[in-house]
């Protein structure tokens, strides 16, 4: 095996050979076995400390597993070793143990305690207790190549004490940091680590998914509105379903953030979320809107973006790219170069002799869907109302905003766009590095998966 | 204003297509292109029966007499009478004045003749308008056409494809229409029907001139904008052809073809085709059918149409190029070998297939990355430079990834199995 890494997953398997029915069939029985042996029965807290020292190894540049991850050539994960690093510090540096309680905290009301009994202290009158009632084995449909939410789904997984199958996507070199991550559990301790299968195949299949289906107690679902329609199609109406959709991200710039003495570093945040993961996450803005009547324009900020664009492409160089992308890239380019020639309302940067980053500005607000890979669009607007209108389309598939904004008017924005429907707003740069807590697609991501059993005393 | 200079050099494009016509024959393409050394477009020793010479001389490509300074003087034509692509060439420093060779010729993409009228024609000399297939709700392609530059697109179409196609066309010229006895069986409306679409036009033009009597149009627009196809006429009349021993001419769009082949399967029918008949095909599935291989969609062809592999040729063309290119000529003479008829016999068969544009054009893989021809054996976006193109723009870039190889190319299809990266609402 290329990794040296045992062949303990399925999707350690080589390429080509997939699982059975009947393998995933065992798998599943395995998993719960396993749960039962050595994970239903362990406390919370003891999870909390096993992951926050987990993150500690991986932040840790010497450790194995991450320098497996940075090892390999580009083309196998489509990121640079740079771009992998800063967004695995970034992910692992949110798993502390304060976080992790805080985050128990904040959907649970306290450290709960599962699969108990427990008395219910807010009910004044009536005595009440109640139960909150863990999977026992999660189904995880992933999508796409970025790593984070396969490794945060294998975190709440865990913290339920849940057993948990990953099927990764079939995209190349999607499932290398899962798996990694994955063995690194299991290498920490055996136990934890029987207790995860991930495997590999194209998403449809449906007798394998069947074999899935029949033992899950609760699938979540990331990818395309088709895809997700397709699976709950398959999944039974007793099992716990959590779809995540396809989501687009955009930025917002308050006019002061234009400032002559703000623009530049307003532009290196906004690079900052452009090349995180490539701009292929969820998370990720393709269309970043300058509000107008600052000390520079929308255009100019723009061109002050590709330069920091060019600069971060010697640090954080973006991966190298199939030919269909690579072409995608070089004809847009030329489409918007042939607008820019023939009038104002559109200029274009682009990094030389390469596909690496590419800046388009339009006067046009219109929303526009980038074909990423470091493909950003700026847009002039009078203000967020006119952003939003020109963003529409796109309202009900937002995840973040990443804003740029003084003290004064981050509130004010963030509440506008929170009325907007917007499920998360942070400030520019960190758009990609959402916390440990962060309500998924606006929907409290652990509760999400638990069942409570409620019980009146009398 | 007038379009007077750009007829002039029309005139010479007319004369550089008809000089490209010796009686010197070609192989098959697999062959001449299996058999050319890495030497780029050099021609093999004729044996077969297509009578269009890739000229005959070692001179191809950026050698062939004339090309170059034709192109050249076309290039300076479109920059002064077509203003979008003037303003283009100027912003990136290509102008008459700097470009010294056909291949530094600014290329625009596709796409962008829905952003502008690419064109040199007035507008009150517009007498047609060509649009790309619309499948997704946005802007089409419009490629402009005046009564002359229609006249140049017919020449540069009409030779190529008898050569392929219709090579008995040639011997046959100077008898009667029709003597041929090949009935064109059209899968796309008569050009009256669909003044818009480059394919109806064409497609309509080389039947007429086949079989003026017997050209039969089995497609017509719907409600919707898009065709419809008459199966139950086309069944009746393919099952005439093949109780009558008829051979068929069958030009149609790849997904008529696979609607046709699915419908038939599901009546729990088959037709063979008298020996003689032919498929030419054309275009992707546009998203109207499943996606199929296109080994598997030639199995569909000859496992329900009866029709051999090597009577199957790919046509590739679009609206906002004059000329086309095919993979394959058929050889109407040759004893009839054993047809490979397995998926992966037919796979086989294919691979070894390249696309040849005419001698008027040059086809180069573009490097993405670069924006520099790519290297051998990397694929590259195709970028082609017809000299029939004389009243729009001669050199256009497609998304098309292909494979090329002195000119001749093989297109890269998405890997069925490759999913959306990332986690996002993809759309390029």
């Amino acid at each position: 095996m290329e990794y040296h890494l045992p062949a303990r997953y399925l999707a350690d398997l080589p390429p080509g050979i997939g699982p059975s029915p009947a393998m995933i069939a065992d798998a599943c029985r395995a998993l719960k076995a396993n749960r039962a042996r050595h994970l239903a029965w362990r406390s919370t807290e003891s999870i909390i400390e096993f992951l926050a020292e987990l993150a500690r190894n991986w932040l840790n540049p010497a450790f194995r597993f991450r320098q497996l991850a940075m090892a390999p050539s580009q083309s196998e994960s489509g990121f640079s070793p740079q771009t992998i690093a800063v967004g695995l510090d970034r992910f692992f540096s949110q798993l502390t143990v304060e976080n992790l309680k805080a985050w128990l905290v904040q959907d649970f009301g306290l450290l709960p305690q599962f699969n108990q009994m427990v008395l219910d202290r807010t009910s004044p009158v009536s005595r009440r207790a109640a139960c909150v009632r863990t999977p026992e084995l999660i189904v995880h449909f992933t999508a796409g190549t970025l790593p984070v939410p396969a490794l945060m789904s294998m975190v709440s997984g865990l913290l339920l004490g849940a057993a948990q199958f990953v099927k990764c996507s079939s995209a190349p070199g999607a499932a290398l940091l899962p798996r990694l991550f994955a063995h690194s559990i299991h290498e920490a301790d055996p136990g934890l680590g029987s207790c995860v299968e991930l495997a590999v195949w194209p998403g449809g299949n449906e007798s394998l998914e069947a074999a899935l289906f029949e033992h899950a107690d609760c699938v979540t679902a990331s990818g395309s509105d088709e895809t997700i329609r397709d699976i709950q199609t398959r999944v039974p109406l007793h099992v716990r379903f959590v779809p995540y959709r396809h989501r687009v991200s955009f930025s917002f710039l308050a006019r002061e953030a234009l400032s002559r003495d703000a623009i530049r570093t307003t532009a290196r945040l906004a690079a900052a979320d452009v090349a995180a993961w490539d701009q292929l996450g969820c998370l990720s803005p393709h269309v970043i809107y300058a509000e107008a009547g600052g000390e520079h324009s929308a255009k100019e900020f723009a061109e002050v973006l590709a330069a920091e664009l060019d600069a971060l492409e010697s640090q954080q160089p973006r991966g190298a790219v199939p030919p269909e992308i690579a072409t995608a890239i070089a004809g847009r380019r030329v489409v918007y170069q042939v607008r820019a020639a023939n009038a104002g309302h559109t200029m274009l940067w682009q990094s030389a002799g390469s596909t690496a980053w590419t800046v388009v500005f339009e006067e046009d607000p219109q929303f526009q869907i980038s074909c990423l890979h470091r493909f950003v669009y700026v847009k002039g607007v009078s203000n967020l109302a006119e952003a939003l209108r020109a963003a529409a389309m796109v309202r009900h598939s937002v995840s973040t905003v990443g804003v740029a904004a003084p003290e004064h008017r981050f509130s004010q924005i963030a509440l506008e766009l929170a009325r907007w429907g917007v499920p998360r707003v942070c400030p520019l740069g960190k758009m990609q590095t959402p916390p440990v807590q962060w309500r998924h697609d606006g929907r409290p991501a652990l509760l999400d998966l638990v069942w409570w059993t409620d019980c009146e005393m009398d | 204003m007038s379009t007077h200079a750009l007829d002039l050099i029309a005139e010479k494009v007319l004369r550089f297509i008809a000089e490209m016509e010796p009686s010197a024959a070609c192989t098959a393409h697999s062959a001449e292109v299996q058999a050319a050394p890495r030497e780029h477009g050099s021609c093999p020793n004729p044996a077969g029966s297509v009578p269009w010479a890739v000229t005959a001389s070692a001179k191809r490509r950026t050698q062939t007499p004339g090309f170059d300074a034709l192109a050249l003087e076309l290039f300076a034509l479109q920059f002064e009478y077509n203003p979008s692509y003037r303003a283009y060439c100027e912003q990136v420093g290509r102008t008459p004045a700097t470009v010294r060779s056909w291949d530094e010729i600014p290329a625009v993409h596709t796409d962008s003749f829905k952003d502008f009228e690419m064109t040199c024609i007035p507008a009150g000399m517009r007498t047609c308008v060509f649009r790309s297939s619309g499948t997704t709700a946005g802007a089409r392609s419009r490629h402009f056409h005046s009564d002359r530059s229609l006249r140049v697109y017919r020449e540069a179409f009409t030779g190529w494809f008898f050569a392929h196609v219709v090579p008995e066309w040639w011997s046959a010229a100077g008898d009667a229409p029709g003597s041929l006895k090949l009935v064109p069986v059209v899968l796309t409306p008569p050009p009256a029907e669909a003044p818009d679409s480059s394919l109806a036009h064409m497609l309509g033009t080389v039947a007429e001139l086949l079989a003026p009597e017997h050209t039969m149009y089995f497609a017509h627009p719907d409600a919707g904008g898009g065709w419809a196809l008459d199966l139950p006429g086309l069944r009746t009349v393919l099952g005439e052809l093949e109780a009558g021993g008829m051979p068929a001419v069958v030009l149609a769009p790849a997904y008529a073809l696979v609607q046709l082949c699915e419908w038939l399967r599901t009546q729990g029918q088959t037709v063979r085709l008298a020996p003689g008949s032919r498929i030419m095909e054309t275009g992707g599935y546009k998203g109207r059918v499943r996606a199929i291989p296109r080994a598997e969609f030639y199995r569909l062809l000859v496992d329900m149409l009866g029709v051999p592999v090597d009577m199957i040729i790919s046509e590739y063309g679009m609206c906002e190029i004059s000329s086309q290119a095919y993979d394959h000529a058929v050889s109407p003479g040759a004893a009839p070998g054993a047809a490979p008829s397995s998926t992966e016999t037919i796979h086989a068969a294919l691979t070894s297939r390249w696309f040849h544009f005419p001698p008027w054009v040059r086809a180069c893989a573009i490097s993405p990355e670069s924006g520099q021809p790519a290297a051998p054996g990397q694929p590259g976006m195709l970028r082609v430079l017809d000299l029939a193109n004389v009243y729009s723009v001669c050199c256009v870039l497609t998304s098309d990834v292909v494979l090329e190889r002195g000119g001749w190319f093989q297109l890269l299809g998405r890997n069925p199995n490759a999913q959306p990266r990332g986690c996002s609402l993809m759309m390029v």
